[in-house]
């Protein structure tokens, strides 16, 4: 009897995880370009509209954006005198091209109705393609490649997921090597290729302050369904972004601390946002800056000078501001390679406190209490074309080059759990101070005992990943690509990708 | 049978491993310059030493070629305390020489490379294949485990706590540096020749008659905006029968007040040359000479503005017994007296403070193998030197760049090195050598290549007034180069 119980149990577990499996298609449908119209803006983004709406059924569910989406519908409006026709165009995630549909008319008046007719046959065809399978699987791989305990539609990468999988044939689908961006939220191509990103207030409605920095820029925006830039300022030619944070003050106001540097001196800024403008609150200030979640507690702004021949010159302390001036206070003594900008703390569970430091040859090092090394990493973090130069006249002769070059590496980040944060770049070509990267990825890891092991790690993105930021409080993970670098004729661009951490 | 296949796979996994883990450990380090130079000028020519106007003809024609420098480093980086660093050189000037070889004494009188035979700075000639590698350093760089103590051993490029204005070279030698919280101290020793290997027939043990250079030095940063430092260099010349021993002691700074930043030095050289032969007039020859130096740069506008002034002591006579004129370290292999005063030796000493392009040696303009100056060195021919430098660096972009500097040099002394003005038959009264205005405006066409143009011309002073055959006034010196700069 007990026998059968089980038995019974597990049928029932299984026909229930079932209508997970057989999701509903995840449908986005871009832009539609419309022929042959006077207002063709309004038209593209009405068709949008129309089609989307009209798709959204049980086995449909039209999302928002391309980056949520199993299949993507694109399409084309050509009017010729009265006649109207819409062809569409379904593919996956891959570019497959999964079906083509089109539906005619004689006048504007057939149009809603057509759009109707339009995504009846749309839905019939994809309902027809999918049936029960899970979506990434059409077309693409087969079933038995799929675990049920490692979605590949999460950008998160747990250890136990990263097991080798014996490959099924000589050729590696997509759905097997899946790379694409495939959940959380994508924003448009930002203008400007930023390097730093700071995050600010949260608002009730979920949106969200959004610092990104390029060299000789800073930019506020708004997050909400869409990345709205409310605010930027331009600093001068001779000066260079290095660092943007951001702290809440008591008033809940929110100062961003950008550290610049100019004529090889740091002359840093505090700004704050007032009536959704940025305005200057303090300058010329000689101190690098950073907000830093030390050992997982409550972010706090710190500072660390420079001498006259060294970059870093040195403990770390906090800052406390007063207008333009900077008062220091609880010095951090820093183990070898510590600086402010590649260090952190974390605690480990039996209450101790270890330091971190990214090294920089990219290994992440830990020290004890007394600051002697314990552990250092196999596996090489962070990469970072982010540098600032300083004349070397003892070198020049050497070098050929009147510079030194002093790149800021990826910054380490600590939870409240103790959990480290890091990021990692890879490149073609990364060779001394000549460096471009072509992906990155954020990784976590634990402390567990002796050494930081591996708990997860995003998917790789496809550009260069000059920034991240982990939103503890909503468990978000912000990270910042460089989609175009800027060239001489163009500011490049970025986009800003947010994945929930599960 | 089972023993040997034993011993076999135990072979193997100790090949396996000697060699997986020295590739698991080592980290390889690359770092490169290539500079390629177009210049137009009347006295540059792709070689080195001073430029002598007074040696010229009234009306100087044009040089003009093409140079080209590449720099590999190489480091392999066992742990962060262990390192082996090296550096290598490619120079060539567009048509030099190529497809030569190096010829022996067995079918020439001399062995070494001839006249149009590929060597050292060659292989721009057609059909470019030469070997003309230098090994410019290779040292090992390492930290006594326990000790704060980093020492490099080997050949390695040094310059002094001075600016330059004593030697700045690459040589041969064990250095270290040790670090105590705010202060750095460095000790080390370097042999720039052994005469036994100059010596034809040479029954001398090696490193009896050496040119020795002892180097102690120590900064402290008093704090973030303040650093002192001194430091005590014994240059000890043995090679011939008339040793030069010469103590150098100074201090330096650098401070920041404000936005203004200020840096300068003092130092003060002691010394004797003793000479071996009873007929000699004199049994000896002291050195006391000095250098001071004190500069400014200010942000001001979109750049800096920059000022500096050196001034190292000259002398009348050098042959009274006193030498008073400042020294500096020149490159003299096999030389039978020390090569202070060398015309013929590679300098190697600098002032890159000044930013001259001809005025003065100052190697932050240079970075190719032409290599000449009005005033080569800071002994200048133990004249001293008095030199005013103004400068501005503009951003002009992000990516765009112009710096203009304006120099003035004097002589500090008057001797017999001074040039002869033909029509007077005596050297000119007038110390001033020149003044010197240079531009350069340069583009970041990526982040490691920039392109730029250089141009300087130097008025030359009454030091050189009617000193070209015939009681002409030589050619003012001008330089214009377009320069393509990659570093990495």
């Amino acid at each position: 009897m007990k026998k059968l119980i089980v038995l019974f149990a597990a049928l029932l577990v299984t026909l229930m995880a079932l209508p997970a499996l057989a999701s509903q298609i995840r449908v986005y449908v871009g832009e539609m370009n419309a022929i042959g119209n006077q207002n063709k803006d309004e038209m593209k983004a009405t068709l949008q509209m129309l089609l989307a709406s009209r798709l959204n059924s049980d086995s449909i569910t039209a999302v928002g954006n391309s980056a949520d989406a199993d299949v993507t519908v694109t399409g084309t409006y050509v009017m010729i005198g009265k006649i109207f026709s819409v062809d569409a165009l379904a593919k996956n995630t891959t570019g497959k091209v999964l079906t083509r549909a089109f539906v005619q008319g004689e006048s504007q008046d057939d149009l809603i109705p057509a759009i109707g007719k339009l995504a009846d046959k749309l839905s019939s065809e994809l309902s027809n393609l999918y049936g029960n399978k899970p979506a990434a699987t059409v077309g693409t791989a087969a079933p038995k490649t799929i675990q049920p305990a490692a979605p590949i539609k999460s950008d998160i990468i747990k250890a136990e997921q990263q097991v080798d999988k014996a490959p099924t044939g000589d050729f590696i689908k997509p759905a097997e090597y899946e790379k694409n961006t495939s959940s959380g939220w994508l924003s448009r191509r930002l203008p400007g290729a930023a390097n730093l990103i700071a995050t600010g207030r949260t608002f009730p409605d979920g949106s969200r302050e959004i610092f990104l920095a390029e060299e000789r820029r800073l930019a506020y925006y708004r997050q909400a369904t869409e990345m709205k830039l409310v605010a930027e300022v331009e600093f001068k030619n001779s000066e260079k972004i290095l660092s943007v944070d951001s702290t809440e003050g008591k008033d809940g106001t929110i100062d961003v601390y950008v550290t610049i540097i100019r004529s090889e001196e740091l002359a840093s800024q505090v700004w704050q946002v007032k009536d959704n403008k940025l305005v200057l609150v303090a300058e010329k200030l000689p101190w690098f800056f950073r907000s830093i979640n030390l050992a997982g507690g409550p972010k706090k702004i710190y500072a660390q000078a420079m001498g006259r021949d060294t970059d870093f010159y040195g403990e770390v302390a906090e800052v406390t501001r007063n207008g333009s001036a900077i008062t220091l206070k609880n010095p951090i003594k820093l183990p070898r390679y510590g600086d402010i900008y590649s260090f952190n703390q974390f605690r480990t569970q039996d209450d101790k406190t270890y330091t971190i430091v990214i090294n920089p040859d990219g290994y992440l090092v830990v020290y004890d209490q007394d600051l002697s090394e314990l552990w250092r990493s196999n596996d090489k973090f962070g990469g970072s074309e982010l540098y600032f130069q300083k004349e070397d006249p003892i070198n020049v002769r050497v070098t050929g080059d009147r510079y030194r070059w002093i790149f800021l590496n990826q910054r380490v980040q600590v939870t409240s759990k103790g959990e480290v944060l890091v990021g990692k770049n890879d490149g073609f070509w990364v060779l001394g101070n000549a460096r471009s990267y072509k992906r990155g990825a954020v990784f976590c890891l634990a402390w567990n005992g002796s050494s930081l092991e591996e708990k997860w790690r995003t998917r790789d993105t496809q550009n260069y990943m000059p920034d991240y930021y982990f939103d503890e409080s909503k468990n978000e993970l912000l990270i910042l690509q460089t989609v175009q670098r800027p060239s001489i004729a163009t500011r490049g661009a970025s986009s800003l990708s947010i994945k929930k951490v599960e | 049978m089972k023993l040997k296949k034993a011993a076999t796979i135990a072979a193997a996994a100790g090949a396996l491993a000697a060699i997986s883990v020295p590739a698991m450990a080592f980290e390889n380090e690359f770092h490169g310059m290539y500079k390629l130079k177009y210049f137009v000028s009347d006295y540059e020519n792709g070689g080195s030493g001073y430029i002598t106007p007074s040696t010229t003809v009234e009306k100087n024609k044009a040089n003009n070629y093409f140079e080209q420098r590449a720099r590999i480093f190489y480091t392999a980086k066992a742990n962060d305390d262990l390192k082996l660093v090296t550096a290598f050189e490619i120079d060539s000037v567009f048509g030099d020489r190529a497809q030569g070889g190096i010829i022996s004494s067995t079918n020439s009188t001399t062995a070494g490379p001839t006249a149009g035979t590929a060597f050292r700075n060659s292989g721009g000639a057609l059909e470019s294949d030469a070997v003309n590698l230098e090994t410019k350093h290779v040292y090992l760089d390492f930290k006594i485990p326990s000790t704060p103590v980093r020492v490099t051993a080997g050949i390695q490029p040094i310059k002094d706590a001075f600016k330059g204005v004593f030697f700045d070279a690459d040589i041969a030698g064990v250095n270290s540096v040790s670090k105590f919280g705010p202060a750095t101290v460095g000790l080390g020793y370097f042999r720039a020749y052994d005469q036994s290997y100059f010596t034809v027939g040479n029954t001398r043990q090696r490193g009896l008659d050496d040119l020795h250079l002892v180097a102690l030095s120590s900064d402290f940063a008093i704090n973030k905006d303040l650093k002192v430092g001194a430091a005590y260099y014994l240059y000890a010349d043995d090679r011939n029968s008339s040793p030069t021993t010469l103590h150098v002691l100074g201090a330096n700074f650098d401070a920041k007040l404000g936005a203004l930043g200020l840096s300068g030095f003092a130092a003060a050289q002691q010394g004797v040359q003793k000479f071996a032969d009873p007929a000699a007039t004199r049994k000896r020859a002291t050195y006391n000479g000095y250098a001071f130096n004190a500069a400014a740069k200010l942000p001001l506008g979109p750049g800096n503005l920059r000022t500096a002034a050196l001034f190292t002591t000259g002398e009348r006579n050098a042959n009274d017994g006193v030498n008073s004129a400042w020294q500096a370290v020149n490159t003299s292999n096999g030389a039978a007296t020390n090569g202070f005063v060398s015309t013929s030796g590679t300098g190697c000493n600098s002032y890159n403070d000044s930013n001259m392009m001809i005025l003065n040696r100052a190697t932050n303009m240079q970075g190719t193998s032409t290599d000449q100056s009005l005033i080569y060195s800071t002994n200048n021919k133990n004249q001293g030197v008095i030199l005013a430098t103004l400068g501005y660096d503009a951003t002009i972009t992000p990516k765009m760049y112009a710096n203009a500097n304006a120099g003035f040099a004097w002589a500090a002394k008057k001797n017999g090195n001074r040039p002869v003005n033909v029509t007077k038959g005596n050297v000119n009264g007038s110390n001033f050598q020149g003044a010197e205005i240079n531009l350069e405006t340069g583009y970041k066409m990526y982040d490691n290549l920039t392109a730029s143009v250089q141009g300087a011309y130097v008025i030359l002073g009454g030091y050189y007034t009617d000193t070209v055959t015939g009681g002409k006034e030589p050619e003012n010196p001008y330089t214009a180069r377009v320069v393509l700069s990659y570093a990495f």
